[in-house]
């Protein structure tokens, strides 16, 4: 945002295209009227929370034009969503807690809802390449012409029905590296975690996976246990096998997975020992509850926190945890005759119960008691159950899904809706995750374009990657895809699947990044929590690297392929037209287009290596546009 | 404190022009009705040098085995609590780690560091380093009785990584936007004619060193990077390299995370240039720092302070980070392998303060999520609260041992569950008292630690 200007005047008729000024409890403070200002009486129509509003507010949505009224008009001084009040402090408050002044709660799903058609727009190229962006790896040309020949529900259907491919320990198993040195690599867990991400056909499910893989975190860097990049990459395989599956059989996975089990020290941990002060390891116990089910606070079914007295209510206490610590005692890797430790078999197989470990006495936590001499399994079956049940998961879960593949600031409604699918999948089952990913993807909120931050997110480093990597064939023709970590903020893509520096992922969901319009705004936005001065060069210069490869880069032999690309070299305004379609679903102003197409118009042509060289510098300055980097 | 009315008055001027450019900002609201309460009086001013450097342990440093009871009565006690993960005395002895402070403690208490942070003795028994006994969040003084009835506020989410991070740095769970270094910085504003490198992470993106007119500057521990397709030419064309600056600085774009990502690129190639030459032009440092992440970290603070004659600022506050800390497993591993990183670092950063000179005028300290439970839960500790922390720097009354030692004794008069500690001294007292050495007034002390409001003492005295 510039410099904050006056208030918008009041004298102002026209509808204007959506902009950051315009969420509806703002304009009712500038005495701005307009259609899509939320009416309940007329919004429970037939889905839940969608406003009616007129065709021509939702047309000047989509155009991408700021208009030239007031774009990113100053927000009123009325009340923001997400952005409580906090009294100044005063030696007389003591009573209750005092928010520091200035000090912003975090910021919930805090835009208001916006107003939507029943009617998704129209399915046009345009349109197939937003919906690959949010739901694929990226594609290529063709790909976003086939699928928006098949439409919509054509293409999920399509994703939905695929079968699945050679599973990640098949893969690396086939290469050896559960031998030799590869047992204590863990390099290779990212080669098939690439491998995978750019060349299965099964990109929805892979997809999936990849936003499970940052709610449900491990680090392939600091697992412990036999074979790290076996146990990393059957970690994956169990994401995938629930991916379009039930939660609760994903949770159940997820815990008792070797790979978990290391990272959050489940295995090992025992019942307490009164004689030596050893009590359970609460590790587990705390982080499936805070960050893989149910959340910190009690939140309405639209995802925004219950308040009590004006305070969000916490969902558990210690109690809870040291309860749920006693009951997920006992589990360990398998062993026994035959099993050697050194080798895979650890890695992929399910942790099993010890019950001399496992604490058999009466154990309390969220209200369930699991009576005295359970066993390890059932306690843990009523323990998951009781998480599982819980309300808070469907709009905890489902806003994290819709802030992976969508935007990081979906309305209230919106989460309402997808919650409430997770609830009920229509045939009285909880927890369908195919029918959340179709619910979050057919939402109208996913479908129109809404050029507000609110309906935007930034494009994470590893999906920027990707995308180009798909769009332009890259291949390994090895075989290795041996990219490895890409973590290295400085020279690589300050990001790399898997290999996030906590079970706190590469970023929170509820980051406000300071210092900006964005904050003021009460908007969160996790992508920003990883992208700083330092990261924004190395992503720069690593994409130059990567796009003006020829016969590999950084060690690997990854290698694009322009052919699509090259017979428009000699033509910029069809090269940037071809690039703002695939890359960028149509996303690049006219100032972003007119300087590439400058540029491209000023090189040297009349040889290949010419063309190639237009190409690339064609591809990263679409790369680089901020137009290009927010998805929305 | 005396300062020229004309450096005042620019500072003022300064201090309400950010002020008043944030105050339409929507959600700064409350604080913009504070600042105009507060008025004239906030901006600050200072002619001379000085640097606050926050070492942040990430994860949840395990206090218990960091400053260890050692008097054989206490050391038993702690021994019983914490079994299998108790350090022996012996140990201590070994490594020369046993503390003999200026002021002896109450009823023959000693105390000793762990092994592995023997780099640091030599600043302790100098007086330049001091410990802080049993510090943490509180939202007021508050006693274990009130905790175990509830009957005080205690800070929300406590145990919980991610908020009680946020609540070190900033006093609210995670979603604040604003730290208690970063508001130092708003308040100095006038002193930084180079604002952007008031507030330095080289430990990634850190609530702590935001403030609320003040954006923290991220620099990497290599230096800072530049981007290639700047430096002339891209793909052999000069004109594409041009589009490149062009595009990337773009902040008009639609929406405002455009905008922002714009601006943080223009911000990274300006601070780019700057910093790489004031770094070039700076004196080598003979100062020998470990090649650890930390080490890395700090010896570019150290290069950055030694550059400090071109950047054009009075007042810096820095963050780094070392992370690993959460030892629920493996702890005695792990634990001295993190202690002795801490040591080796924050030993040759004493070393290269002394040799630039700056010594009185750098303060560091660490800090961490929480301290951890004393209990073991058979190989690690779990999630707790209250913890032991070092300052260290020429102005601080070191060789000493500040703040209560906790007694270490299950439903001891401390202990809140498991062997976690309720802390005797606040995160805001602690903030209060380096803002307060930094140079921000007495009354300015609420714009920085909102909580020190409601403590009698606001100057733990740990300066001299």
């Amino acid at each position: 945002m510039a410099e904050p200007s006056d208030p918008v005047p009041a004298t102002r008729s026209r509808p204007a295209p959506m902009s950051d000024a315009m969420v509806p409890g703002r304009m009712q403070d500038q005495g701005l009227a307009l259609e899509i200002r939320p009416d309940p009486s007329r919004t429970r129509i037939a889905v839940p929370g969608l406003v009616l509003a007129s065709a021509a507010v939702l047309a000047a949505c989509g155009s991408g034009d700021p208009g030239s009224d007031a774009p990113g008009a100053a927000p009123g001084p009325g009340p923001t969503a997400g952005a409580a009040p906090a009294p100044a402090p005063s030696a007389s408050s003591g009573a209750s807690p005092v928010p520091a002044p200035g000090a912003t709660p975090a910021p919930g799903p805090s835009p208001a809802p916006i107003a939507l058609p029943l009617t998704l727009p129209p399915f046009d190229l345009k349109a197939a390449s937003r919906l690959l962006a949010q739901a694929s790896f990226g594609a290529d040309a063709a790909e976003i012409r086939r699928t928006q020949a098949i439409g919509l529900d054509g293409w999920l259907d399509e994703q939905f029905a695929m079968p699945r491919g050679q599973s990640h320990v098949d893969w690396m198993v086939g290469r050896g590296y559960n031998v030799g040195t590869f047992v204590n690599s863990r390099a290779e867990a990212s080669h098939t975690i690439w491998r995978a991400f750019i060349t299965r056909p099964d990109q929805l499910r892979q997809r999936m996976t990849y936003a499970l893989s940052q709610i449900f975190v491990i680090s392939a860097s600091t697992i412990s246990g036999p074979c790290p990049s076996i146990g990393a990459g059957h970690f994956m395989d169990v994401l995938e096998t629930h991916a379009f599956g039930q939660f609760r059989d994903l949770l159940e996975a997820v815990t008792l997975s070797p790979a978990m089990g290391g990272y959050l020290s489940m295995r090992g941990s025992q019942k307490a020992n009164p004689a030596t002060g050893r009590q359970p390891d609460e590790n587990f116990a705390r982080e499936v509850m805070q960050l893989f089910t149910i959340g910190l606070t009690t939140l309405e079914p639209d995802g925004t926190p219950r308040l009590a007295n004006g305070a969000p209510i916490e969902t558990y206490g210690p109690a809870d945890v040291s309860g749920l610590a006693r009951a997920l005692t006992g589990w360990d890797f398998v062993s026994g005759p035959g099993i050697d430790p050194a080798t895979e078999i650890r890695a992929i197989t399910p942790m099993q119960p010890v019950a001399s470990r496992h604490e058999t006495g009466e154990k309390r936590f969220l209200g369930t008691v699991v009576p005295a001499g359970t066993g390890a399994r059932e306690t843990l079956s009523i323990a998951l159950d009781t998480l599982v049940a819980h309300p808070n998961v469907g709009p905890f879960i489902g806003r994290q899904l819709i802030q992976r593949l969508v935007c990081s600031n979906p309305s209230p409604d919106y989460v309402q809706r997808v919650a409430a699918v997770f609830a009920d999948n229509g045939a009285r089952v909880r927890g369908d995750l195919k029918a959340v990913l179709r619910a979050i993807l057919t939402d109208p909120e996913a479908r129109w374009p809404d050029t507000r931050a609110a309906g935007a997110k930034l494009t994470e480093p590893v999906l920027r990657f990707t995308q180009w990597a798909r769009a332009f064939g890259v291949n390994s023709p090895s075989g290795a895809w041996a990219l490895g970590d890409t973590s290295d903020a400085a020279t690589r893509l300050g990001q790399s699947p898997l290999r996030s520096v906590s079970v706190f992922n590469f970023y929170r969901p509820g980051h406000v990044p300071p210092n900006t319009a964005l904050a003021s705004a009460g908007l969160v936005a996790p992508e920003m929590q990883i992208t700083s001065e330092t990261s924004v060069a190395g992503y720069l210069n690593f994409m130059q690297t990567a796009i003006g490869s020829s016969t590999g880069f950084l060690g690997s032999d990854l290698r694009p392929d322009y052919a699509s690309l090259l017979p428009l070299a000699d033509d910029p305004n069809a090269l940037v037209d071809a690039l703002n379609l695939t890359l960028a679903a149509g996303r690049l102003g006219d100032a972003a287009q007119r300087t590439i197409r400058d540029a491209v118009t000023a090189m040297t042509t009349g040889t290949d290596t010419h063309r190639l060289q237009r190409v690339r510098a064609a591809v990263l300055l679409t790369m680089a546009c901020p137009d290009y980097m927010v998805l929305k | 404190m005396k300062r020229p009315v004309t450096r005042d008055a620019a500072a003022r001027r300064e201090f309400l022009r950010r002020a008043a450019s944030l105050s339409v900002a929507g959600v700064a609201a409350p604080w913009a009705l504070n600042l105009s309460a507060i008025g004239d009086a906030a901006a600050q001013s200072a002619t001379d040098y000085k640097a606050l450097v926050c070492v942040f342990l990430l994860g949840g440093n395990d206090n218990g085995n960091t400053v260890v009871p050692y008097d054989d009565a206490t050391h038993q006690a702690y021994a019983t609590v914490r079994g299998g993960l108790a350090l022996p005395r012996s140990a201590f002895e070994a490594a020369g780690t046993v503390l003999t402070p200026s002021v002896a403690l109450a009823g023959g208490q000693r105390l000793a560091l762990a092994p592995d942070l023997a780099p640091l003795m030599p600043a302790f028994d100098a007086g330049r380093l001091g410990v802080l006994m049993n510090v943490g969040p509180l939202v007021q003084p508050t006693t274990r009785a009130q905790y175990l009835a509830r009957s005080v506020p205690l800070p929300p989410k406590l145990f919980s990584h991610n908020d009680q991070q946020s609540t070190w740095q900033s006093g609210n769970p995670e979603g604040a936007i604003s730290g208690w270094g970063g508001r130092m910085g708003d308040l100095f504003a006038a002193d930084n004619a180079a604002s952007t490198f008031a507030c330095i992470s080289t430990g990634g993106t850190s609530v702590f060193v935001s403030g609320r007119t003040t954006a923290s500057y991220q620099l990497n521990s290599a230096g800072p990077v530049s981007i290639t397709g700047l430096s002339g030419s891209l793909f052999g064309s000069a004109a594409a390299s041009q589009a490149l600056r062009t595009l990337v600085t773009a902040a008009t774009g639609p929406s405002l995370l455009e905008q922002e990502h714009g601006k943080l690129v223009g911000r990274s190639i300006a601070a780019t240039t700057t910093v790489a030459a004031a770094l070039a032009a700076a004196p080598a440092l003979a100062a020998a720092f470990p090649a650890t992440g930390l080490g890395n970290q700090l010896k570019m603070v150290a290069r950055m302070l030694s550059a400090r004659g071109s950047l054009d600022v009075r007042r810096q506050v820095f963050f780094v980070t070392l992370g690993g800390f959460d030892t629920h497993d493996d702890m005695l591993v792990t634990h001295p392998a993190l202690m002795t990183q801490l040591g080796n670092a924050l030993g040759a950063f004493d070393a290269a303060m002394t040799e630039l000179g700056i010594q009185d005028r750098v303060t560091t300290f660490t800090a961490s999520d929480f301290g951890r439970t004393l209990s073991s839960n058979g190989d690690g500790s779990d999630h707790g609260w209250g913890s032991h922390h070092f300052v260290m720097g020429g102005a601080v009354r070191g060789r000493q041992i500040h703040g209560t030692p906790p007694v270490p004794a299950n439903g001891g008069p401390d202990d809140v569950g498991q062997g976690r500690y309720l802390p005797t001294t606040s995160v805001d007292q602690l903030g209060a008292t380096l803002a307060t050495w930094f140079g921000v007034s007495a009354s300015n002390l609420p714009l920085v630690t909102p909580g020190i409001v409601r403590y009698t003492v606001k100057d733990i005295g740990l300066f001299t």
